[in-house]
Formats: structure tokens, C-alpha cells, sequence
């Protein structure tokens, strides 16, 4: 292997820097695991109403406006929102965190 | 004939633009960090607006709004399924991708493991994810462009071919990025005023256009419908299919190494997601607005399986020169699409098959830059043959198959290769192959094949053994190949892998170390 395991191009070469690394990586894994399983809920929630409780989905709540017209585009907004406050955290913790680090 | 000839000159004056710009970006294009990667100089916005125009095929535009026509809510189905598959990008795969990578995912999945099995492997995947999508992409073209300026069929193929190879080889990824920025620009902006001009009619207010919908149509416009996507579980293996294969799209993941860094990686899928959203909204009101306006009868005899409803309802409310403007810009859709596809697909044979597996990881530069431009000429010249012998057939599953493939294939084993130290090469390999292929044989022995294309009857088939009820395969597909992944990796042991996670680690954190940039940056296994 020449992928620097050597660790004289090692960004972070004494043990305290390295755990302090690992921490943050498991972090910002833990966030990103958190967001994705909010996603998959949101989706999933939506689509297995689509697929198995069509009638709830196709409520008419008032003229022109329907459950599945209200919550289709929140699934949507939604997406933009989680992707927010990923990228909100990432770049004033995260990114805070790597600079320390370096 | 007015408008034919107005959409013709809107045509020529993207044409003009974009192949001023593919002269400009060739010039710049010097080696393959520039011909892949853009020299990573592309800024987050402008990477954001590239990302759209990359994935906001015609199928956005024409084929959800002409879906949304004649079934009502149904054709968000796909809008949303198309949107929510980016923030698994963001959150799970852009930053380690643009860190550990360089030209192409299974820089990431091969990162740790043997080389020359898992980007071969890898290739497998990719180019069957981009030859399906590509089909698609150059047959409804071809019908599109027939529909649209009665340019025959043929023709279209080999316009749209040429111009795309012209595009791809003279200007790589600088010029692609360009493309794609115009375009998604133009799709915006005539999506946002198509939008804005149904919306007039309504007092600005959806709930009218909607409500006028119902009275005209019934309120079952506004309910899911089973049409679109018969099956209870067909439709999760549908959702599933489009999330993880969206977060695994070659040509997408692809766009995460022209920037410059993690963080302008990840604001530009920030940028994307909310661009390709809006879009898809004003997509929704554009179908409620020519099922109304134009009337859904009035679509579905205009020919081309519903695909006229956005350019009628253009006619209706905008007047002939709108109508030419939204053909132009579904024509330069399609152009800009089958453009990004191609380099991602040249990327694959240059960087991973011929440089990585072929070379060894030794070929020079000059080199590396022929291989790239005959591998563009050759997908090329494959894309339109392709298009032109598909002529007439029913493609449509092809794209949906396409993301089954990048699904089932290329998400597992990317994952696992950023996340599990165990993850080996047996399992890296088994797992892409095994995604590939399951997507390919249960899609054949499904009703898509065998009742739709094979056109056999249904009763004949639906009590055979090996009959696959469902259309799509993902919710089978995608647990097989993670399962085999995780079998294979308990079962192997790869010392050099388990070695190598921690040094990779560090590299998703703080990127490639900076003074090697030079330097070809995966690493070579020791074996």
C-alpha cells in the first residue's frame, strides 16, 4: 500500500488529534445516519400510505385540496429542509471541528 | 409553420451558445483532471444548476407534466420519487465521495481493495446503468424531436448524437458543466413562466386550478389512482428503486469531484435539491394547468403518449413563440442530458478499464486523453446505432431499469465501502454483479418483458414458476446484493482493506492529503 499509512503525510499525527478525529467522524456519521433514517420515514411513510391506504391519501379536505395534494409537496419541501440542516450543521460544527483539527 | 420555424431559431441560438462555449472550454481542456473533473473549478452555484440540468431529463418536463395530464396526482409519484433520493447523497455519499475519489465512484469502492476485480466489477455497473439510460434517453429523443419539429426520427438521433459528441470531446467536463448550467437555466425559467401563466387564469391560486380540474374531470384527479403504478409493493420496489438509485447515479456522483472541495460538494446537492424541488412543483402545476386549459382529450390525441402537454398548454397560454421557446428547451434537455451520460460512461472506460485495470495505473496523460476521446467517439457513435435500432420500441422501462441497476449495484457497494471496515473484495465484486444481473433477470420475467414487449398474454404467463409479478425489482434486487456483500465479507478476510480503513477515514475527514495532488490519487493495492 502507498496510501500514506506510514503516517508522515498524516494530517493529524498525534494520538489525542486521532481520537479527537474519530470522534468527529462518528458524529457527523451519527448525523448523517439520523437525517437519512428521517428521509427514508418521510418517503416511506408517504409511499406506503400511496400504496396501501389509497382512500386516507385521496381525502377531500375542501374544494381543490386533497390529503395526498398537501402532503406530496411536503415530502418534497421536506427533502430541502433535512438537506438544510445538514449542511447547516456541517458547515458551523463540522467544519469547525476539521479546521481545529488540522 | 410559424412556430416550427420559431423553435427552429430558438434551436440554432442555443446551439450557437453552447458550441461557443464548447470552443472556449476546449481551449481550456489540457488534461484529464479537466477533461473528468472541470480542473474542480466549478463553483458550488454553478455545480448546483449543473446537478439539475444533469437529472431534469424531458421525461421532468414532457413526461411527468403529460402524466400528471391525463392521470391527475399520480405523476407526482415520480417527482417526489426523482428529489428524495439527493439528500441521501448529501448526507451519505458526496463529501466521502469528493474526498476519496477522483473521476468515478469505484475510485471510492476500490479505494481499499484489489484494484483491477472491483473496478471491473464497478464498470460492469456503471455502463449498464448509462447503456439503458441512454437508450432511453436517444429513443425518446428521437420520437420527441420527430413530435416536436417533424426533424424524421433518424435525423433526430443523429443530430442529437453528433452535437452531444462534439459537446463531450472537444470540451469535457468544462464544457458539459456549461451545457447543463444553460440549459437547466432555460428548463427553469420556461418551467417557472409556463407555471406563472397558468396560474394567471386562477387568481394565482393552485387550489382553484385544482378545484376547476375536479369540476371538470371528478375529484379523482386529485386522489391516487392505480394506473400508474398498479401493485401495493410495486410501488415501494418503485420508491426504493428511485431514492438509492438517484444517490448512486453514475453521471450524477460524478459532478461531486469538479468542485473544489467537501464543502462545495456538499452545498451543491444543497443547490440541486432545491432547484430540482421547485422545478418539480411548478412541473405539477403545469399538468393540472393543461388538463384544464388544453383539456386531456385534446393531449392524448396530439400523439407522442401524453408528451405534448406542456408544449400545448405553452400554445394556449403563451402563444406560438412560447411554444417554440418550450420545444427548444426540451430539445436542449435532451442534448444536455445524453451529453452528462456520455462522459460519465467515457469516464468509466478511460479512468477505471483502460488506465486502472488495462495500464495498471501507469498510463501518462497524453495518453489517458486519446483514450478518453475514442471511448467518446465510440459511445458516441453506440448511442445513436442504439437509437436508430430501437426506433418504435417500447423503451420506457429501460430508464426505470436503469435506476434499478444503480440501485441494487453501485448504492450497496459504495456504502459499505465508506462505512464497514470488513467490507472485502470478493463480497465489493459479488455484490455489483449480483445487483446487475438480479435486476436484469427479474425485469425479463416480469410482466414489462413478457406481457408488454414479448406481448404475450397475461394468464399465459402469470402461473409460471419463474413469473416475477412485480415491474420493479429493487425491493428484491437491493437486499440481495447487500446480503451477498455482507455474506462475502464475513466469509473473506482482506488484510491490506482492514489496514487501509483507518488511513481512509482520515482522508473522508480532511480530504487528499495536499501536496500529492499530482499524484494519481487511489492507491494501488499492494497485491
Amino acid at each position: 500500500m502507498n496510501v500514506g499509512i506510514s503516517g508522515n503525510a498524516d494530517p493529524a499525527p498525534n494520538v489525542g488529534a486521532k481520537k479527537l478525529a474519530k470522534k468527529l467522524a462518528k458524529r457527523r456519521l451519527t448525523v448523517a445516519l439520523v437525517l437519512s433514517a428521517a428521509m427514508i420515514a418521510i418517503y416511506f411513510g408517504f409511499m406506503g400510505l400511496f400504496a396501501f391506504d389509497k382512500p386516507l391519501l385521496g381525502t377531500i379536505l375542501m374544494p381543490g385540496l386533497s390529503l395526498c395534494i398537501v402532503l406530496g409537496p411536503l415530502v418534497i419541501i421536506s427533502s430541502f429542509v433535512l438537506c438544510l440542516i445538514y449542511v447547516l450543521w456541517a458547515n458551523r460544527v463540522f467544519d469547525a471541528g476539521i479546521r481545529d483539527l488540522r | 409553420m410559424g412556430s416550427s420555424t420559431l423553435s427552429i431559431g430558438f434551436f440554432f441560438a442555443f446551439m450557437a451558445l453552447t458550441l461557443a462555449i464548447t470552443y472556449w472550454a476546449a481551449r481550456r481542456t489540457r488534461t484529464t483532471e479537466h477533461f473528468f473533473a472541470a480542473g474542480g473549478q466549478v463553483t458550488p452555484w454553478q455545480n448546483g444548476w449543473a446537478l439539475a440540468g444533469d437529472f431534469l431529463s424531458a421525461a421532468a418536463l414532457l413526461g411527468i407534466a403529460g402524466i400528471v395530464t391525463s392521470n391527475g396526482f399520480d405523476g407526482m409519484i415520480y417527482s417526489i420519487g426523482w428529489l428524495v433520493g439527493w439528500p441521501i447523497i448529501l448526507f451519505l455519499i458526496v463529501e466521502p465521495l469528493r474526498n476519496v475519489g477522483r473521476f468515478t465512484f469505484a475510485d471510492v469502492v476500490a479505494y481499499r481493495l484489489r484494484q483491477r476485480p472491483v473496478r471491473l466489477a464497478g464498470a460492469v455497473g456503471t455502463l449498464a446503468v448509462i447503456l439503458f439510460y441512454l437508450i432511453a434517453q436517444m429513443v425518446a429523443t428521437g420520437s420527441l424531436i420527430k413530435l416536436l419539429f417533424g426533424l424524421p426520427y433518424t435525423w433526430s438521433v443523429v443530430v442529437v448524437g453528433s452535437v452531444m459528441l462534439v459537446y463531450v470531446l472537444f470540451g469535457g467536463m468544462l464544457a458539459t458543466t456549461w451545457v447543463q448550467v444553460v440549459k437547466a437555466a432555460l428548463l427553469m425559467g420556461g418551467g417557472i413562466l409556463l407555471a406563472f401563466l397558468v396560474l394567471t387564469h386562477f387568481d394565482m391560486n393552485p387550489l382553484k386550478l385544482f378545484a376547476a380540474a375536479s369540476e371538470k374531470y371528478g375529484t379523482k384527479v386529485l386522489q391516487p389512482g392505480s394506473k400508474v403504478v398498479s401493485g401495493q409493493w410495486d410501488a415501494i420496489s418503485l420508491g426504493l428503486g428511485l431514492m438509492f438509485g438517484t444517490a448512486a447515479m453514475p453521471h450524477v456522483l460524478m459532478r461531486a469531484y469538479t468542485v473544489k472541495d467537501a464543502k462545495a460538494a456538499r452545498l451543491s446537492i444543497l443547490y440541486a435539491t432545491g432547484l430540482i424541488g421547485v422545478f418539480h412543483l411548478m412541473v405539477f402545476i403545469i399538468g393540472f394547468g393543461a388538463m384544464v386549459l388544453v383539456g386531456a382529450d385534446a393531449v392524448a390525441k396530439a400523439g407522442g403518449g401524453g408528451n405534448m402537454a406542456a408544449p400545448l398548454l405553452a400554445l394556449t397560454v403563451g402563444g406560438n413563440a412560447f411554444f417554440g421557446f418550450i420545444c427548444a428547451v426540451a430539445f436542449a434537455t435532451m442534448l444536455a442530458v445524453v451529453a452528462g451520460l456520455t462522459l460519465s460512461g467515457v469516464a468509466t472506460l478511460c479512468h477505471d478499464v483502460w488506465t486502472n485495470v488495462i495500464r495498471d495505473g501507469t498510463a501518462s496523460e497524453a495518453e489517458q486523453l486519446k483514450v478518453a476521446r475514442v471511448a467518446t467517439v465510440m459511445i458516441s457513435i453506440f448511442a445513436i446505432i442504439l437509437g436508430i435500432a430501437f426506433e418504435g420500441q417500447n423503451v420506457a422501462f429501460m430508464a426505470g431499469l436503469a435506476f434499478s441497476i444503480a440501485c441494487a449495484a453501485n448504492f450497496p457497494s459504495l456504502v459499505l465501502a465508506i462505512t464497514w471496515r470488513r467490507f472485502t473484495t470478493p463480497a465489493a465484486v459479488a455484490s455489483i454483479l449480483v445487483g446487475t444481473l438480479s435486476s436484469l433477470v427479474l425485469i425479463y420475467l416480469s410482466p414489462t418483458i413478457q406481457v408488454d414487449i414479448l406481448g404475450k398474454p397475461l394468464a399465459a404467463v402469470e402461473h409460471q414458476w419463474w413469473f416475477v409479478s412485480l415491474r420493479n425489482p429493487a425491493i428484491i434486487s437491493m437486499p440481495l446484493s447487500f446480503a451477498v456483500a455482507i455474506l462475502l465479507s464475513l466469509a473473506t478476510r482482506e488484510k491490506n482493506a482492514d489496514l487501509a480503513f483507518d488511513e481512509m477515514q482520515q482522508r473522508i475527514l480532511f480530504g487528499p492529503v495536499q501536496h500529492d495532488t499530482d499524484e494519481p490519487a487511489p492507491a494501488k493495492s499492494a497485491a
